[in-house]
């Protein structure tokens, strides 16, 4: 169950860098430059995770409960630092650090969420 | 607006979204949620834009009730390319450093003394090493070919050489009445 799991979760990062990879290449050609770098930085963050899962996989060497602890736990960890400068960028109005800080917490929001429903689901 | 500002300018116009938000603000001032509806984006990006629009000075912002209105700074775009090109830059005022400092080493190379010891070769050195020369002809008075050759004289033996270039360089000028120096 638990290489299904990891497959599923595998397959959704795949392709949402896609999906971002695409919209990123779309943006840029309609000379939306910076919404597509916000792509990127989507792109880089569900890869960042992917990784995340590849060693909660090798380091719960089987145990789906400590999969789930390593990943959750990385997962509250990371964007701690995002956390923090979104508060710093609040308080000195910078709206564009802001909105980059954002779509990094959005986007492993998204990550929790969909990782909570796929080993949910097969609990 | 300096060079640095028409940099910023140019460099946050250059992305659709922001334009789209310009030409919307080109018709009526408008609020960040208005904006977000009317060009199909989030209010968040849509923030993002006008932070960057603002920062590079092409909008500017107030507060109408409970909405923050923001509003095109026409006075920025009624402002020409050529008037941006023709602003004087803080790199023009290195560049005029750099060749004061060049016009100093090829004098202080080719003359000993008050006197020119070489025609340099290099038409640029050679048109440095005539404006000094030229600096002795007063502005507004003929001068006789004698006179033009006694004073070349003091700097340079070959004088033939150094009024020919004089005239082909465009710091003199001759006709049937004699030599006059020519203002630049």
């Amino acid at each position: 169950m638990i290489d299904q799991n990891m497959t599923k979760m595998n397959c959704w990062f795949e392709e949402k860098i896609a999906l971002c990879g695409k919209r990123n290449l779309e943006l840029n050609e309609d000379g939306r430059t910076d919404e597509a770098i916000f792509e990127k930085v989507k792109a880089n963050i569900y890869d960042v995770f992917r990784t995340v899962l590849s060693v909660a996989g090798k380091t719960g060497n089987g145990d789906a409960d400590a999969v789930k602890s390593f990943f959750t736990q990385r997962a509250e960890q990371i964007p701690a630092a995002w956390a923090a400068a979104l508060e710093k960028a609040k308080e000195h109005n910078d709206t564009v650090r802001m909105r980059t800080e954002q779509i990094k917490l959005d986007t492993v929001h998204e990550i929790r969420e969909e990782f909570a429903k796929i080993w949910e689901g097969a609990e | 607006m300096t060079e640095t500002e028409a940099i910023r300018l140019f460099k946050c116009l250059s992305d659709k979204s922001r334009l789209q938000i310009l030409k919307s603000l080109a018709i009526e001032d408008m609020y960040v949620e208005r904006l977000a509806e009317r060009l199909g984006i989030t209010a968040p990006t849509v923030s993002f834009h006008l932070k960057k629009l603002s920062d590079a000075g092409a909008v500017t912002s107030y507060k109408s009730q409970y909405y923050m209105m923001y509003s095109l700074k026409k006075d920025i775009f009624e402002t020409s390319i050529l008037d941006i090109i023709q602003e004087k830059s803080d790199e023009a005022d290195a560049q005029a450093q750099r060749d004061a400092l060049y016009r100093r080493k090829v004098i202080d190379a080719f003359f000993e003394y008050g006197k020119l010891k070489a025609i340099p070769a290099q038409r640029k050195k050679e048109r440095i090493i005539l404006d000094v020369i030229v600096q002795e002809f007063e502005y507004d008075r003929i001068y006789s070919e004698r006179e033009v050759n006694i004073i070349i004289a003091d700097f340079y033996d070959d004088f033939c050489t150094i009024r020919r270039d004089m005239i082909g360089e465009g710091l003199m000028d001759r006709d049937t009445r004699g030599y006059w120096r020519v203002k630049q």
